[in-house]
C-alpha cells in the first residue's frame, strides 16, 4: 500500500492553479517533494493534512480520505512546519510531551518517548531547558522530536534545514536519513535544495507551477539514458579513434573522457577495453551515465514548458 | 569502579493504546490552564495569577473570619450576590490577564499549526481553550463564594436548613458559571484580533469600558431606552448574579432586605438573561470567524 496516492490530484487559489492534475504515489521510505517556491509543496502538504479541499481529483494518504477522516488521518501524522512552531517559554521535554499527548498518547507514554525522541535528536542534555535559550538547530530538533515522538506513520517535514548554517544543516539532513532508514519511519521531505534531497532521499517528486515534472526512485531516475562514461589516464584520442573505427559514435569533448552509447549486445564494452589495452594507457572510469536531479529537474521544467506551448497554440 | 552505564535504547516503535480526539484536547486544555497559573513556567509568570486570586478570595476570608470571632456583624456582610459587585472589578483583571495568555501566544509563536495538523478540528481547539480559561475564572467567580458557604454554614451563621443550603449553592453556582461564561468568550473574542498579549489586555478593557460608557450614556439620555443598560458589559454580569439570587442590586448586605431596586429596575430578568446568552453567543460567533482560516503551513 502506498502512504500517499494522488489521482488528478488539482487545487487552485482564485484564477491560479496551484496543483495541475497531479499524480503521485508516495512509497515506504525517504521521499523528496521537490520544487521552487510557488511550485505547489505546501499546498501539496496541505492536501496531504486534510487541511484544504481539492477541487477535482483524488487523494489517499495511510488509505484513508484526508478530508473526511481529517482527525484519523493526522492523528498518525508527524509534522514539522517550515517556520519556528515552538514556545521560548515552555520547556523542551513539556511540548514534545505535550504533543505526544494531542496525538493520543497516554499521559505516562507521552512523558516517556518525549524523553526518548529528544535523547534520538541529540537534546538529552537540553530537555528540561527552555526553548528560546536554544540555538535555532536545537529548536529545529525539537520540531523533529515533536514529530516523531508519537510513533506516527508519516513524516511530513516543510524545509527542515531553513535557517540553519552549513554545520548544522549537515546535522539536520543527516538526523532525517537516520529516522528514514534506523527509526524505520516513512518520511516526506519538502525541499527547493536539490543537493539536500539528492543526499538524503530514496525517491523524489518534483514539481513545478503545480505540475510533476518528475517522479520516481532516485537510483531509477537517475540511471539517465544508456550510454557509458569512459576516463582514462592519458590521451583519449587513439581510443576514440579505435571506436569510431569501428562504427561506434563517441561524444568527446578534448578532455581525457568520453561517452559511448551502449547498444543491445554490449559490443561497446569490448570494444572499449579492446581499445583501451591497445593504447596502453590506465582505465580510471567506465559506468553508466547517470543524471544529476539538477539535470532531470531542467529537463521536466523544459518538457512541462513545452507542453504549455503545445496546448495554447 | 561505578557499575553507571550509558543505555541506548534507540528508537522504539510504540504499540500501546492510542486515545481519540478527546484526549487531544484535553491536553491542550490542561496545558492551557499550567500555562496562565504559570505552573512548570518561571517565577515570574506565577505572580500575576497568585496576587489576582488572593485579592478575590481576601473579602472570603475576611467575611468568614468576621463570622468566627463576631458574630454580632454577620449581618452586615455582604450577601452571596454582593460579593460579585465586591470582586467584580479583580474578576475582570483576572479575565484580562488570562484569556490573551490562552490565546495569543499560540498564534504568536505558530503553535496552533502544530495542533491544527494534528487530530484536532479548530471548533475543538476553541473550545478546549474556553474550557482552560472558564475553569480558571471559576476559581475567583465561584470558589469565594463557595468557601463562604461552607464555612458560614459551619459557623451557624449560613443558610436556613438543607433547602437552604442547596438553593444557595445552586444560585452560587448558576451565576458563577454564567458569568465565568460570559467573560471567558468576551475576552476570547477580543484576543482572537491580535497575537500580542499587551494588546489583547487592554483591548478587552478599552471594550469593557467603552460598551459601559455608551449604554450608561443612552441609559441615561432619555425615558423608553431601558435596553440600552444591557449594553453594559460590566453591569450585566452584576445584575445577572443579582437576580439569580434574587436580591436587589444596591441590597449589599443581608439587612437591606426592604431593597427593591436593582441596576436595570425597569428591565425584566429575561431580557437580563437573554442579554447575556445573546452577548456570549456573539462572543463565541465573533471567535469562531476569526479563527476559522488559521493557516496551518
Amino acid at each position: 500500500m502506498h502512504l500517499v496516492e494522488t489521482g488528478g490530484l488539482t487545487k487552485r487559489f482564485g484564477g491560479r492553479l496551484a496543483l495541475d492534475s497531479v499524480d503521485i504515489s508516495v512509497g515506504h521510505g525517504v521521499t523528496g517533494l521537490l520544487g521552487a517556491n510557488g511550485a505547489g509543496k505546501t499546498t501539496l502538504l496541505r492536501l496531504v493534512l486534510g487541511l484544504a479541499l481539492p477541487d477535482a481529483g483524488t487523494i489517499t494518504v495511510l488509505g484513508k480520505d484526508p478530508h473526511r477522516d481529517g482527525a484519523q488521518v493526522r492523528g498518525r501524522i508527524g509534522w514539522s512546519a517550515e517556520h519556528d512552531t515552538v514556545p521560548g517559554d515552555v520547556r523542551a521535554q513539556d511540548l514534545v510531551r505535550h504533543l505526544a499527548e494531542v496525538h493520543g498518547l497516554p499521559a505516562r507514554a507521552a512523558l516517556g518517548r518525549a524523553s526518548d525522541a529528544l535523547n534520538e535528536v541529540g537534546l538529552a542534555e537540553e530537555r528540561f531547558r527552555p526553548i528560546g535559550t536554544m540555538s535555532t538547530g536545537q529548536r529545529q530538533r525539537v520540531k523533529l522530536a515533536m514529530a516523531i515522538a508519537h510513533d506516527p506513520a508519516l513524516v511530513l517535514l516543510d524545509e527542515p534545514t531553513n535557517g540553519l548554517d552549513p554545520m548544522q544543516r549537515d546535522d539536520m539532513l543527516f538526523l532525517i536519513r537516520r529516522i528514514g532508514t534506523e527509526f524505520g519511519l516513512d518520511v516526506v521531505v519538502s525541499s527547493h535544495l536539490l543537493g539536500e534531497v539528492e543526499r538524503i532521499c530514496d525517491s523524489v517528486i518534483m514539481l513545478a507551477e503545480g505540475r510533476v515534472v518528475a517522479s520516481g526512485r532516485l537510483a531509477d531516475l537517475r540511471t539517465g539514458d544508456d550510454s557509458l562514461v569512459v576516463e582514462v589516464d592519458g590521451d583519449a584520442a587513439p581510443i576514440i579513434a579505435a571506436l569510431t573505427a569501428a562504427e561506434i559514435v563517441v561524444e568527446a569533448d578534448g578532455t581525457n573522457a568520453f561517452v559511448a552509447p551502449v547498444d543491445d549486445d554490449g559490443r561497446v564494452f569490448d570494444e572499449v577495453r579492446d581499445a583501451v589495452a591497445a593504447a596502453g594507457v590506465g582505465l580510471r572510469r567506465m559506468q553508466r551515465r547517470t543524471a544529476s536531479l539538477e539535470d532531470l529537474f531542467l529537463a521536466g521544467v523544459a518538457t512541462a514548458a513545452e507542453d504549455d506551448r503545445g496546448s495554447d497554440e | 569502579m561505578s557499575d553507571a552505564r550509558i543505555l541506548d535504547r534507540g528508537y522504539r516503535r510504540y504499540e500501546g493504546p492510542r486515545l481519540g480526539p478527546m484526549s487531544a484536547l484535553w491536553s491542550i486544555a490542561i496545558h492551557t490552564l499550567r500555562r496562565i497559573l504559570g505552573l512548570r513556567r518561571p517565577a515570574r509568570a506565577k505572580v500575576l495569577p497568585a496576587i489576582v486570586i488572593l485579592i478575590a478570595y481576601l473579602p472570603a476570608i475576611v467575611i468568614v473570619g468576621i463570622a468566627s470571632f463576631a458574630e454580632f456583624a454577620v449581618d452586615a456582610l455582604p450577601s452571596y450576590a454582593g460579593y460579585f459587585g465586591t470582586v467584580f472589578t479583580s474578576v475582570l483583571l483576572f479575565v484580562t490577564f488570562v484569556a490573551p495568555e490562552a490565546l495569543c501566544p499560540d498564534r504568536r509563536t505558530k503553535l496552533i499549526g502544530q495542533y491544527l495538523a494534528g487530530p484536532v478540528s479548530r471548533v475543538g481547539y476553541l473550545a478546549a481553550k474556553a474550557v482552560a480559561v472558564m475553569s480558571v475564572l471559576l476559581l475567583v467567580t465561584l470558589g469565594p463564594q463557595l468557601l463562604m458557604l461552607v464555612a458560614l454554614a459551619l459557623e451557624g451563621a449560613g443558610p436556613d436548613g438543607i433547602d437552604g443550603f442547596l438553593s444557595t449553592l445552586g444560585r452560587i453556582v448558576a451565576s458563577g458559571v454564567a458569568v465565568s461564561a460570559m467573560l471567558t468568550l468576551l475576552a476570547l473574542a477580543v484576543s482572537s484580533f491580535t497575537d500580542r498579549k499587551a494588546f489583547a489586555s487592554v483591548g478587552f478593557i478599552v471594550f469593557m469600558t467603552i460598551t459601559s460608557i455608551a449604554a450608561g450614556i443612552a441609559y441615561d439620555s432619555g425615558e423608553g431606552r431601558p435596553w440600552a443598560a444591557l449594553l453594559s458589559l460590566t453591569a450585566l454580569p452584576v445584575e445577572l448574579a443579582f437576580r439569580i439570587f434574587g436580591v436587589p442590586a444596591h441590597c449589599r448586605s443581608f439587612a437591606d432586605t426592604e431593597c427593591d431596586e436593582l441596576i436595570f429596575p425597569d428591565v425584566s430578568t429575561a431580557a437580563v438573561v437573554g442579554a447575556v446568552v445573546v452577548w456570549t453567543a456573539l462572543a463565541a460567533g465573533v471567535l469562531w470567524w476569526r479563527y476559522r482560516k488559521v493557516e496551518v503551513a
